[in-house]
């Protein structure tokens, strides 16, 4: 079994989200999750920082105020 | 998703399996199913201990170890004691090789057992040990319980690890949580909360990293913090309260239970007829909230043409009259504009202009419409009278069943009342103070609706406040992105919050499709399995109350046998297994022990089919394993083995 194994309609949920950018993202959080399920405090911010950093540049939907 | 399995087992001088004693469990194609056989005591329900034991430190069926007295019944079996003296270990392991067609896993775990002085025992477990084939490589695994949570948390293991003798017990008192926890469990809820909750604190992290943002938005930080602090601080209270329900709870079981003990057979009475009636009460106040939210939608219904009945009836009876007296169609108007324009002049003698003719043409159009809706009118009104009438019906039907359980809801309590004045009264002396516990469960009982009426408050407090949140991180936001240098950092909190927010969505989703997919499942199986004639309408509400409907609309779930509520038990977890997230193995002990001989045979027959995929082992005594179960079972057999028990050792045999 391997670790990417979260529950199918989470998978199709995730799917369904028209962002690619925050669908990815979404979709690494979860199987990371899904691999810490057990341990009380996982250390899960710099597998985010990771994450977050493969994504955001191309992130469009940013509603800039400037 | 390939089939996960047990391969298989080995069970080393563990309680009746003495030496080494491997058990193939692999399966091939759609035969998916294993059955061990064996008379009680002969190990049968070891084999589901052993397993839950290797993985999870826990023997499931603590029947043969009365009252956890664990040295009393060593681990290790007693023929290898019988070879160490007093005071020296004997030991044995258990191993269990699950696969599916790569990696695969070997779980193990020693025990020991120490012959004491004077003849008693003391036994132990070792750590769970795991060893994952990679490529062709055994290799040893450093976090052990993380790969098995990965497989099979802790958690979810009872409901793939069952015994099914207990199955009737599932619907039994406080069933509800049990059911909401199952749910919750398999459809992997908390994956989804724990991501919304790290990225919360991810988010809290970027939003240090603001600065110098000028005294105006240092201002909107505070009011935002103060509002998240507040937003902390009532999710702390909420918990605590429901942390204090739980406590009582237990406290009021607690008193159940030794009221329960009760030498006088009169307050042991009492106490189940108590117990009884609370249940039902539970399933009746589950009702009312149905039937009201029913009623609630007739009302939306009705409430419309109700409301317009008198216009619409006047209206029709005007109609009706306007028609007899020949006004309806208006022939008359439409016959003098034809006049008027054939003879091309108005009655005061002028001639008409072709704006004139143009006026009465549309006059006349007009007329014609007027002359639809007048005859529509007359065709629609009754229909929509009649719509009104039965609509009315139906919730006045509504109302009366509302009224009738109000009235049991009633009976009920008044009955409960009536139980709880009596103990109190209660004046036999005997080991259990009755009056006194009877008081003190009074108070927790006043104590209990007080918490939940606290919850509900908090819940409503946590909503505003979070709004408020909201606003004030927007304003602060607002404010901070007015420096450029905030710009990328602000983008990054953006980008964390919209996945939460897909997340939070997500999360309500998934309970309602998985609750939907389990009630859909769970009708299925339930009116496959049970062997009346008459066909049950299996419903899961959101309250998580599961309603078994019969052909007289009334709820059967307070009156099913034991054998039923054990086929209702069934259909619930194989609902949940064939929805889980999780690939697992099933392992059941005594699967049928209740089931009389129809649905012992449906049963049988059907739970290979409806649990797709998945390897399933049958722990069965000779009186579930008949002749005819064994017929039906055999398409889907892999693995048949009997337990051979003499001379306190068991040995595994294939059936013949």
């Amino acid at each position: 079994m391997e670790r990417e194994d979260v529950n199918e309609l989470i998978l199709q949920k995730v799917n369904e989200i028209d962002d690619d950018q925050v669908r990815n993202f979404v979709e690494d959080v979860l199987r990371f999750e899904r691999a810490e399920l057990d341990k009380q405090q996982p250390h899960y911010k710099n597998d985010f920082g990771d994450y977050l950093q493969r994504y955001i540049d191309d992130w469009e939907n940013y509603e800039s105020n400037n | 998703m390939s089939r996960l399995e047990i391969r298989s087992l080995t069970l080393e001088n563990y309680r009746q399996y003495a030496g080494e004693n491997e058990i193939k469990l692999q399966t091939e194609g759609d035969k998916t199913v294993n059955v061990i056989q064996g008379e009680n005591g002969a190990g049968k329900s070891n084999i589901l201990n052993a397993i839950t034991l290797c993985l999870y430190g826990k023997e499931s069926h603590l029947d043969e170890t009365k009252d956890n007295e664990l040295e009393s019944y060593p681990y290790v079996n007693r023929k290898a004691l019988d070879e160490v003296g007093d005071n020296e270990t004997a030991e044995g392991r258990i191993e269990i090789t699950l696969g599916e067609d790569e990696p695969e896993y070997i779980f193990s775990r020693s025990f020991k057992t120490v012959k004491l002085n004077g003849g008693g025992f003391s036994s132990q477990y070792g750590d769970l040990q795991l060893k994952e084939k990679r490529g062709g490589d055994w290799k040893s695994v450093e976090h052990v319980s993380t790969r098995l949570n990965q497989i099979l948390p802790v958690h979810v293991h009872q409901y793939f690890l069952f015994d099914g003798e207990r199955l009737d017990e599932f619907f039994g008192e406080g069933y509800k949580d049990r059911v909401k926890d199952g749910l919750l469990d398999v459809s992997h809820i908390e994956l989804l909360e724990n991501g919304i909750d790290h990225l919360g604190s991810f988010e809290g992290d970027f939003e240090k990293e603001l600065s110098d943002v000028g005294d105006a938005a240092e201002r909107k930080r505070k009011e935002y913090e103060n509002a998240k602090e507040k937003v902390n601080n009532l999710k702390g209270d909420l918990d605590q309260t429901k942390t204090n329900i739980s406590d009582t709870k237990d406290h009021i079981r607690e008193i159940d239970d030794r009221l329960q003990d009760s030498a006088d057979p009169e307050v042991r009475k009492k106490q189940q007829r108590r117990e009884y009636l609370t249940e039902r009460l539970g399933d009746i106040r589950g009702d009312i909230q149905e039937v009201r939210k029913e009623a609630s939608r007739e009302l939306v219904k009705a409430g419309t043409p109700l409301y317009a009945v008198q216009s619409l009836e006047y209206t029709l009876s005007e109609l009706k009259e306007l028609s007899e007296q020949g006004k309806l169609p208006p022939k008359i108007q439409d016959t003098f504009i034809e006049e008027l324009l054939e003879k091309g002049e108005c009655i005061c003698g002028e001639d008409l202009t072709e704006d004139h003719r143009e006026h009465l043409l549309s006059l006349q159009q007009e007329m014609s419409t007027v002359v639809e809706t007048n005859l529509e009118g007359k065709m629609a009104i009754p229909g929509m009278l009649q719509d009104a009438e039965e609509h009315a019906e139906t919730l006045i039907e509504k109302r009366q069943k509302l009224a009738k359980l109000e009235e049991k809801e009633r009976q009920k309590n008044k009955e409960l009342n009536e139980i709880s004045e009596q103990l109190k009264a209660h004046d036999i002396p005997e080991d259990v103070d009755v009056q006194e516990l009877e008081k003190q469960r009074t108070e927790y009982e006043d104590q209990l609706e007080d918490l939940q009426e606290r919850k509900g408050k908090l819940e409503v407090r946590i909503e505003q406040a979070e709004e408020k949140r909201d606003d004030k991180k927007k304003a602060f936001n607002e404010e901070v992105s007015k420096e450029e240098k905030n710009a990328e950092v602000l983008k990054k909190i953006q980008f964390i919050e919209s996945s939460r927010d897909e997340l939070e969505s997500m999360k309500d989703d998934i309970v309602s499709s998985v609750r939907e997919e389990i009630e859909t499942k769970m009708d299925e199986y339930f009116n496959e399995i049970i062997w009346k004639e008459e066909n049950y309408t299996v419903s899961l509400t959101k309250e998580y109350q599961v309603r078994v409907v019969g052909p007289r609309n009334d709820n059967k779930i307070g009156s099913l046998s034991a054998g039923e509520r054990q086929v209702l038990a069934f259909s619930f977890l194989a609902a949940l297994t064939s929805v889980s997230g999780f690939n697992a193995p099933l392992v059941i002990d005594t699967p049928l022990g209740r089931i009389s001989s129809t649905p012992k045979r449906r049963l049988a027959q059907n739970l290979p089919e409806y649990i797709n995929d998945t390897q399933m082992t049958f722990l069965m005594t000779d009186e579930e394993y008949t002749d005819e179960v064994r017929m039906n079972m055999k398409p889907h057999m892999s693995n048949e083995y009997r337990l051979d028990f003499a001379d306190e050792v068991t040995e595994v045999v294939p059936y013949e």
